[in-house]
């Protein structure tokens, strides 16, 4: 007989098995999800006090957005964040094709050096970063935050591109030369539009990691270049309060919708 | 006729991997020529050569009477079928299709016309706006074969084109290719493991191993009359009896093999004491109850044999038979006769029989 008959036992464990996993799964969420459904929820609280309800209100809303030292915050974070993403997209870009396409000396050497940044911790490269421009007598300032940030950048665009680049198939390229276009219309009409997703997807991701840098722009930060974890950090020393709830709202917002769009690009193609 | 591609003494080595070694030929113009060999031999790294992707490290290549040692891909007169069909998989089938009249900067109107015409010769009209992502083999294979056709390229460059379909659908599109390249007058150079579809529609042949041509010469010579035991193995099925040579001239040689003198015709005189070995065709050979069913002239060979084993396959009946020399050779018969004929039986004492032009006395 081919059909297996299951035993009232075999159905049991199994039903008590998949239950205990979705309850893990549920317990999972709840940890990872309800501070920040509190945070958004007391974002919207009227008190002053940030862990005392007493009732809705977007008050602290307009207040956010009539803070100067937010604004400037604010516009700090974006023309950083804006910037490093796209001089990491295209430098990491390039070193991806780089890689993935020709040979040169020390490639292997390069290759491992390349993603040091996504290994070492953020605070060895702060570090070591502060010290290199202390050293060489850079004052602190946004630009230095943005140097900081494109060198972590490029490593996670270059990976991103990399991988979409092995996928492509290398005829693909030949067969553009073979039928007359030269290396720039090659690279211009074919490899260009076939890497685009891996390249949008790199550069979202960049920007979100560049808005969401806390210690390495901490370290960078020269006076008047304060970003926005980095204001919210310095807000909180004063204690907890609706004002910072409501910026890392907006922040935790922001960054999801960046990262949905980045994985909904991965995915379609 | 003039040549369409020659190449001449050409070696191309990757680090110390020697993929093609020393090789030369002369493709003529219109010719339908096929690069033929097992995988490594060397016939993908050729058409890559001639395509411009890689360069020799010794030798020199011509296409249509120019050199072009250091001309880039993109300014060769040649296009080429890849094996994985490599269509762009972000444009329409119109717009692969186009790609390279583009970039020739042929005029709008003219490349509209042409793109249909290629579609038409290849029987995929009324596909132009169709995405190429979801096509079945058959109509990428047909698409890539209009991208190429399309430039009017001098010598057209197909590298395992039909590999990946099925057999019945590999059978028409040989046809069919075979008609386009007579239609078009184009020179097809055309590589390929399958010694069939390289006997089916080759002018000429190519057979390569071990980076080396080892035979060029239409699908009949090549098969009739091989240069070597490599390409007599290759290409079909042949028995092979190994022996010392006793007596040659420019055109035969005799060899003997435990004691039994075999003919066959030679390439070349063969010095004597030296090893050969006689190859001779399954089909070539015949078996008779009686003495002589061919004439027993001096032209044929004769020995007697036993039947060993019977596979009976519809078309023919292959016997193996063993020879005085301790060898068994493989024979086949066609079935001529009515269905309930059994022409012999195993154990039969038999009479093996073969003219001595039809064997081939190989050097080793």
């Amino acid at each position: 007989m081919a059909a297996t008959t299951i035993t009232p036992r075999n159905k049991i464990r199994k039903s008590f098995n998949e239950r205990a996993l979705s309850w893990l799964a549920i317990g999972m969420f709840v940890f990872l999800y309800l501070p920040i459904i509190i945070l958004i929820v007391y974002s919207f609280n009227d008190n002053r006090f940030a862990s005392v309800w007493t009732g809705f209100s977007t008050r602290w809303y307009t207040e956010v957005f009539n803070d100067e030292s937010v604004r400037n915050a604010f516009r700090v974070s974006m023309w950083v964040a804006f910037w490093s993403t796209v001089i990491s997209t295209i430098l990491g870009t390039l070193t991806a094709i780089a890689m993935e396409r020709f040979k040169f000396w020390g490639k292997v050497t390069y290759d491992a050096i390349l993603y040091l940044p996504i290994i070492i911790p953020d605070i060895v490269m702060a570090l070591s970063t502060l010290l290199f421009f202390v050293i060489l007598g850079i004052s602190l300032s946004r630009y230095t935050i943005l140097i900081a940030h494109v060198a972590f950048n490029i490593a996670f665009v270059a990976i991103v591109v990399r991988a979409r680049l092995a996928d492509m198939d290398a005829s693909l390229e030949e067969a553009a030369a073979d039928l007359g276009a030269n290396p720039w219309e090659t690279f211009r009409r074919i490899t260009i539009p076939l890497l685009l997703p891996g390249i949008i997807a790199g550069a979202l991701l960049a920007f979100t990691l560049s808005l969401d840098d806390f210690v390495i722009t901490f370290f960078m930060a020269g006076p008047g270049s304060t970003t926005l974890p980095v204001l919210i950090f310095s807000k909180i020393r004063f204690g907890a309060s609706p004002e910072v709830n409501v910026i890392s709202t907006l922040m935790f917002m922001g960054s999801t919708i960046l990262v949905i769009i980045s994985l909904m690009i991965q995915r379609r193609t | 006729m003039s040549s369409a591609v020659q190449i001449t003494d050409v070696t191309k080595a990757f680090g110390d991997v020697v993929a093609v070694d020393n090789i030369s030929i002369d493709i003529k113009d219109g010719e339908f020529f096929s690069l033929l060999g097992p995988s490594g031999c060397g016939k993908t790294t050729t058409l890559r050569l001639i395509a411009g992707f890689e360069q020799p490290t010794i030798g020199q290549i011509s296409i249509m009477g120019q050199p072009v040692a250091g001309v880039p891909a993109y300014r060769r007169p040649v296009n080429t079928v890849f094996q994985s069909y490599a269509l762009f998989p972000h444009m329409t089938v119109a717009k692969n299709v186009a790609f390279g009249l583009e970039m020739a900067k042929v005029p709008a109107d003219e490349i509209k016309k042409r793109v249909d015409a290629a579609l038409g010769l290849v029987e995929m009209d009324g596909y132009g706006e169709r995405r190429t992502t979801q096509m079945s083999g058959g109509q990428k294979q047909r698409v890539a074969l209009a991208r190429a056709i399309v430039n009017w390229p001098k010598v057209l460059l197909l590298d395992e084109p039909l590999g990946a379909l099925d057999l019945k659908l590999r059978k028409n599109m040989q046809l069919e290719l075979k008609q386009i390249q007579q239609e078009l007058g184009i020179t097809f150079i055309y590589v390929t493991h399958d010694q069939e579809e390289a006997i089916t529609m080759s002018d000429r042949i190519a057979v390569m191993s071990d980076g080396k041509v080892q035979q060029i010469g239409p699908a009949r010579e090549i098969y009739e009359q091989p240069n070597n035991r490599f390409v007599a193995d290759f290409i079909g099925e042949t028995n092979f009896i190994n022996g010392e040579v006793i007596d040659s001239d420019k055109s035969s040689a005799t060899l003997e093999s435990a004691g039994v003198k075999l003919s066959g015709a030679a390439k070349e005189k063969l010095p004597t004491g030296q090893s050969a070995t006689v190859a001779i065709r399954p089909e070539k050979i015949s078996l008779s109850l009686q003495t002589g069913l061919l004439n027993t002239d001096n032209r044929t060979v004769t020995l007697d044999g036993t039947i060993s084993d019977i596979i009976y396959i519809g078309t023919d009946t292959r016997y193996q038979v063993v020879i005085p020399t301790g060898d068994k050779l493989f024979v086949r018969v066609q079935n001529l006769g009515r269905p309930e004929d059994v022409a012999f039986n195993k154990n039969d004492k038999v009479h093996v029989q073969w003219l001595i032009d039809n064997a081939q006395v190989l050097a080793e």
